[in-house]
């Protein structure tokens, strides 16, 4: 069992080791990239940014590495620091975090479309896709090595979350290909997928010589391989149920004697053609017999199917594999080269061949020929990506429609930054290091605007907006004292999900086909009964629906009185008739399913048990859920899907499996953690000088932060329509790479009137603890500006505040409305 | 056919208030500008096209959207009779020969305002493909989010004269496909709960103050927007302006339901559907134009007989009450209502006492707006199982709304990334539809 809150103390980031390509010093690439602007600058009568201050560039690393803006005290303990290598040292720290990873999940999360809400990829595969691409981020997964796990991702949820890449686009294997050209490529060719591209070279017979790749990805729905079996057995039935009616014997034509007369020749002959007759009438009884009795199966099967689904709905999604298919081309297909419908052959659009080595599935093979460094689009695209991180702007842009004739911003530069991507062998935090260490990193923003289709020189970065998650992280920054604290509760949440699938699977697995087919009749039984029982009880509600309603109008045209009043009681009781027989229905629809839980699921997990553990089967009595009435005699899943059943003390019980559970934790332990977080939030009280009284409150106002502000990355991918994020512009992950920086009405609308500013003015925010350290007004006036905008006011900002402060406005809340309201805030410089 | 504006006269003093509500409307959704999506080789595009020609009958469209897939056998096409008909009896209505399912009695006294369309057929089974293609006309697809009507009537024709957005959506569904891709300011505006309103749109602090620490952030600002003169920045002002405008419009008070007399608001109903029904007639009234309500929980998979009446109820509250309401405000006219669904039921029962999902066949509503009062359009067969005339494809189905709305079904547009698409795809409006 992992601990079950982290840390999260005043130092909630994590710092990791990180390696480092050792071959390439990153201080010396930077400046070899400096040199190469600065020629390209020279040559076109342009001179570099001025080099951007302290203050500019802490609120600026921290925004572009961990994704919020540095705390009052962060910025402080950076613009003290004395130290010559002060700058790189941060960019090694702020790339060595976890926060690192929460911010970068949020650009990949928007590039390959992860959700984990349940949707398109379904909860468990996308709960297990975004851990992936968590952990390869932690890991510091190099991009080649991780774009190969997704595109040859094959096997379940639980083994392999980059099965979620194929899943995200399941059941269009088309559209996942295109998909994979723009994002890894960084070439367009949906277009091809209908006819030949119009703007660009690639032909439609190109586009299925590719889609031939990965065109026998399987994402159907998977149950188990147990229930493979049990079809088998199903159609086993079917077949014996046809074996069961003999076919009828088929008369011969006998040869006639030589030595028959004629007539006796006639007479065989006419034998012949009664029996023959008399067979194609047996043949006709037969085969409508046969049909008869499979119809019936067919029906008793139905029950089957239903509890089957039950079981298939609890995993569903969760299975990715590879058969061997090809894609035929479509009915319209207009061109010489080829016949309508005909089945295409793999083929790559560009570069080199793709053969596959020995011992290597085809899948494999398409997976190492996309990452080759001698694929020369793969590396043209994450080296623009990382640069346009970096500085505002690719070199190419955009970096997703590469075509023969691009031309980048400038070359040197372009061929200079493939080169270094190659020989740092892909490791995405040795290049951004690298770019963030070069002088121009460290320049000012430009002036001047970049108009889109203009050549850019790169004097500087650009001036940028916060994405919707930097601008989220910032507030959740403002708002929590430990900004980057790790959604434990969601994290667990995620995993459990995962495990219990798992569980489900192998328990499913760990029984006989014959055992699962058992425990299946079971509920096939009730399913079978259900049309009847159900009509039964629905002839009852339309009935009492009626009688109420006939009560309850002529009540209603009663004049007030005792009539009425009676009249009124006597359309409630026919109401809660009617209520009563809904209920009935509802109970009625959900035992099929709570049957197949027991009797196969249930009995898989005891089976399970016993293997994994070589002990006789044990439950555990659930203490934190009470059973409800209707829960009574079947098992339920719960959200995080687990399986609970009633027990024979009719008690909720679980069948817990090591392994596959934790242990669950007994009431006192459960306080035990929950001690623990509150004496690290007293201790940190005491840090801030709370004094002994207000702890209690400080506690649980500080609980309650941790629940309501966390940054982006840890909540649902997409959050929910509504929220702050989605305002703020957040990709809804329906497109690759859909988020928008766009000002919007609501989000001016939300941080002029949301709920942001009342929690930013929670006493207990990061914020205000901030300020209220601060003795005199004017600390308290630097300590905002210094939380807000990472620096100190000017003397101009200074008197304006004064004089606004004697014209009726003076709180801090004023201060600090206006501060979030500039657009200072939400720009970075 | 010619407009009834008594919405617009409503607002016949507040000129002043109406120009800034055009650049109100125009900043919100990025209407009355064309986007983006309408340079260089788009333009190009519409030279090549034939405007069809035509005359808009309506100005506004409700459009309600049955979520989770109606059942069509218990709904707008009864049969009697035979064994996939269930329980469900039809019943007479204010028009001569159109019959619906007992469950719909008020409805059944406004339907010599609409027409009944028993012959809608979609190729896809399963709910987001068929929501999405019921809204979009388009399949679903990996690489591409296609707009909604609301998005495509924003971007050809623009708001109507409200500070107002002129496309709202009042649900729950996370899966309405929006703006496609449009940029994001051409999608509806979000209403979860009708009742409360818009989000965010009152100020805590006293107005006085407010408008001191607005004149705070512009002075403390002033250095920055002067040393970054660029577009994004400025917007950034303009949008201020606009959500400080919408914050003092009168038109926000369609969102005060409360306005509403009180038996009116019962006849709505009181759940979220009716009052959304009730908020999309004020809204239309405001120069809204695009109102959709979704009413969901129509995936009757199990004990049918009990969900349908059930759904029935709340729907039968709203909608009749909406057409009536519509009628007598001058506005039913002007106003096309539209209900319909990602697909039918099946008509055979299953066992579970319910019906499954069912595209072959289904239905589909239209009231006001210039269609024809008391007709019914496509037949299934006895049982419901075939459609045996007039078959109407979903893209069919949506460009009679758009031809309903005046808007060119032939004009050719160009996504960002260079695919032309069509309003409804190619479809052919139903115009025997129309008065």
């Amino acid at each position: 069992m992992k601990p079950a809150l982290a840390s999260i103390g005043l130092l909630a980031v994590l710092f990791f080791g990180t390696s480092f390509a050792a071959s390439v010093d990153p201080s010396a690439a930077a400046k070899q990239i400096d040199s190469i602007l600065e020629k390209d600058w020279k040559a076109n009568g342009l001179s570099g940014n001025p080099a951007a201050d302290d203050s500019t560039l802490v609120r600026r690393l921290y925004l572009d590495i961990v994704g919020r803006i540095p705390t009052a005290r962060e910025a402080e303990s950076f613009l003290n620091d004395k130290s010559p290598d002060k700058r790189a040292k941060l960019i090694d720290k702020l790339l060595a975090s976890e926060a690192y990873v929460q911010h970068f999940f949020n650009y990949w999360a928007d590039v390959l479309r992860v959700t984990t809400n349940g949707r398109q990829t379904g909860a468990i595969t996308g709960s297990a896709y975004a851990n992936f691409v968590k952990e390869s981020l932690r890991d510091n997964k190099h991009y080649d090595d991780f774009v190969r796990e997704l595109v040859a991702a094959q096997g379940k949820a639980w083994d392999n979350g980059a099965i979620g890449y194929y899943m995200r686009d399941r059941g269009m294997p088309l559209d996942n290909m295109a998909n994979t050209v723009r994002v890894f490529l960084g070439t367009r060719i949906e277009c091809a997928q209908c006819h030949n591209h119009p703007f660009d070279k690639w032909t439609q017979m190109q586009f299925y010589e590719m889609a031939a790749f990965t065109y026998g990805v399987q994402t159907l729905d998977y149950y188990g391989d147990t229930m493979d079996d049990v079809r088998g057995l199903l159609r086993e039935q079917e077949a014996m149920v046809r074996a069961s009616f003999k076919d009828p014997e088929r008369p011969q034509r006998v040869k006639p004697d030589r030595k028959m007369t004629k007539e006796q020749v006639a007479a065989l002959e006419k034998e012949y053609q009664r029996k023959a007759k008399e067979y194609a009438a047996q043949v006709k009884i037969v085969a409508q017999k046969r049909n008869e009795a499979r119809d019936e199966l067919r029906k008793e099967q139905r029950g089957y199917q239903e509890a089957m689904n039950d079981v298939r709905n609890t995993m569903r999604y969760t299975s990715v594999s590879l058969r061997d298919r090809n894609p035929t081309l479509p009915h319209d297909y207009q061109y010489d080269d080829a016949r309508p419908k005909s089945a295409v052959e793999p083929a790559t659009m560009l570069g080199h061949e793709c053969t596959p080595r020995p011992g290597e599935t085809p899948l494999e093979a398409y997976a190492r020929w996309m990452t080759s460094p001698e694929n020369p689009r793969f590396t043209t695209v994450i080296a623009n990506r990382l640069w346009k991180r970096v500085f505002g702007l690719a070199l190419i842009e955009p970096l997703d429609e590469l075509m023969d004739t691009t031309v980048p911003m400038i070359p040197e530069m372009e061929e200079h930054l493939e080169k270094l991507v190659v020989d740092l062998d892909y490791d995405m935090k040795a290049i951004l290091r690298v770019l963030y260490n070069t002088r121009t990193y460290q320049s000012e923003v430009s002036r001047d605007e970049h108009a889109p289709g203009d050549v850019y020189h790169f004097t500087g970065p650009l001036l940028r907006r916060m994405g919707a998650e930097q601008m989220w992280d910032s507030f959740v920054t403002l708002i929590n004292p430990s900004p980057d604290m790790i959604n434990e509760a969601n994290r667990d949440a995620m995993e459990q999900r995962i495990l219990q699938a798992k569980k489900t699977a192998d328990s499913i697995n760990a029984l006989t086909p014959e055992e699962a087919l058992d425990g299946l009749k079971k509920a096939a039984e009730i399913y079978g009964k259900n049309r009847s029982r159900t009509e039964a009880q629905q002839k009852l509600y339309l009935e009492a629906r009626t009688a109420y309603k006939e009560a309850s109008d002529k009540a209603e045209a009663m004049p007030d009185g005792p009539k009425k009043e009676a009249e009124l009681a006597k359309a409630q009781t026919l109401k809660k008739k009617y209520e009563d027989v809904r209920k009935e229905v509802s109970r009625i629809q959900s035992e099929g399913r709570k049957v197949t839980y027991s009797e196969v699921i249930g009995v898989g997990q005891k089976k399970l048990y016993e293997q994994v553990t070589g002990k006789p089967v044990q439950t555990v009595a659930l203490n934190s859920k009470a059973a409800k009435d209707d829960d009574a005699g079947g098992s339920v899943m719960m959200s995080g899907g687990d399986m609970m059943m009633m027990g024979s003390s009719g008690k909720p019980e679980k069948i817990l499996i090591p392994g596959y559970d934790r242990k669950e934790l007994s009431q006192e332990e459960k306080a035990a953690v929950k001690e623990k977080v509150r004496a690290e939030l007293a201790e940190e009280a005491k840090f801030y000088g709370i004094p002994e009284k207000e702890i209690k409150s400080y506690i649980s106002a500080r609980e309650n932060i941790n629940r309501k502000y966390l940054r982006a990355a840890e909540e649902q991918s997409p959050a929910p329509r509504g929220h702050y994020l989605r305002e703020f512009g957040q990709s809804d992950r329906e497109t690759i790479e859909n988020a928008n920086n766009d000002a919007s009405v609501p989000q001016a609308l939300a941080l002029m009137n949301g709920s942001l500013l009342p929690d930013i003015m929670n006493k207990y925010s990061q914020l205000m603890l901030t300020i209220s350290k601060a003795q005199y007004p004017d600390d308290r006036v630097e300590a905002a500006y210094m939380s807000v905008l990472s620096r100190k006011p000017t003397e101009r900002e200074r008197e304006t505040w004064n004089a606004a402060s004697n014209s009726g406005l003076g709180s801090m809340e004023d201060l600090i409305f206006a501060l979030l309201n500039t657009q200072q805030f939400i720009f970075i410089q | 056919m010619s407009f009834n504006l008594r919405s617009s006269a409503l607002h016949g003093d507040e000129l002043s208030r109406r120009q800034f509500a055009a650049r109100t409307a125009s900043s919100l959704l990025g209407v009355g500008l064309l986007p983006q999506v309408f340079t260089s080789k788009a333009s190009a595009a519409f030279e090549d096209s034939s405007p069809l020609k035509q005359v808009p009958t309506a100005r506004n469209v409700i459009y309600l959207y049955m979520s989770g897939g109606q059942s069509h056998m218990d709904t707008w096409d009864p049969k009697v009779g035979v064994e996939t008909a269930g329980p469900t009896k039809p019943i007479k209505t204010s028009a001569d020969g159109v019959r619906i399912s007992e469950y719909l009695p008020r409805t059944a006294q406004q339907m010599h305002h609409g027409t009944v369309i028993n012959s809608l057929s979609s190729t896809q089974g399963a709910h987001e493909q068929g929501n999405y293609m019921m809204h979009t006309s388009y399949e679903l697809r990996g690489t591409i989010r296609h707009p909604a009507m609301g998005a495509w009537l924003n971007v050809f024709q623009g708001g109507g004269n409200s500070t107002l957005p002129n496309y709202v959506y009042v649900g729950n569904d996370s899966r309405h496909p929006g703006a496609g891709f449009f940029p994001a300011a051409q999608a509806p505006l979000f209403v979860s709960n009708p009742e409360n309103g818009l989000k965010n749109i009152k100020n805590r602090a006293p107005e006085d103050q407010f408008m001191a620490r607005m004149k705070l952030v512009d002075e403390l600002d002033g250095e920055f927007r002067q040393t970054f003169p660029h577009r994004n920045v400025k917007a950034y002002s303009d949008m201020y302006d606009d959500a400080m405008a919408m914050m003092k419009s009168e038109d926000l008070k369609a969102f005060d339901l409360t306005e509403e007399p009180g038996d009116l608001r019962a006849a709505y109903g009181s759940d979220s559907f009716g009052q959304g029904c009730l908020l999309a007639r004020r809204l239309v009234e405001r120069g809204v134009r695009f109102v959709e309500v979704s009413l969901g929980g129509w995936d009757t998979h199990n004990a049918n007989f009990v969900a349908v009446p059930e759904r029935c109820e709340t729907l039968d509250k709203g909608l009749s009450s909406l057409i009536s309401d519509l009628h007598n405000r001058g506005l039913l006219d002007e106003t096309l209502i539209v209900l319909t669904s990602e697909f039918g039921r099946t008509p055979d029962i299953n066992q579970n006492a319910g019906r499954d999902h069912y595209p072959k066949a289904f239905s589909g509503v239209m009231f006001g707006g210039g269609v024809k009062g008391g007709f019914t359009y496509g037949k299934t067969d006895k049982e419901g199982r075939e459609v045996i005339e007039n078959k109407v494809k979903i893209q069919d189905f949506n460009a009679s709304i758009a031809y309903a709305l005046g808007l060119p079904l032939n004009q050719v547009v160009y996504s960002p990334s260079k695919r032309p698409f069509t309003i409804a795809d190619k479809g052919a409006p139903l115009t025997e539809l129309f008065a």
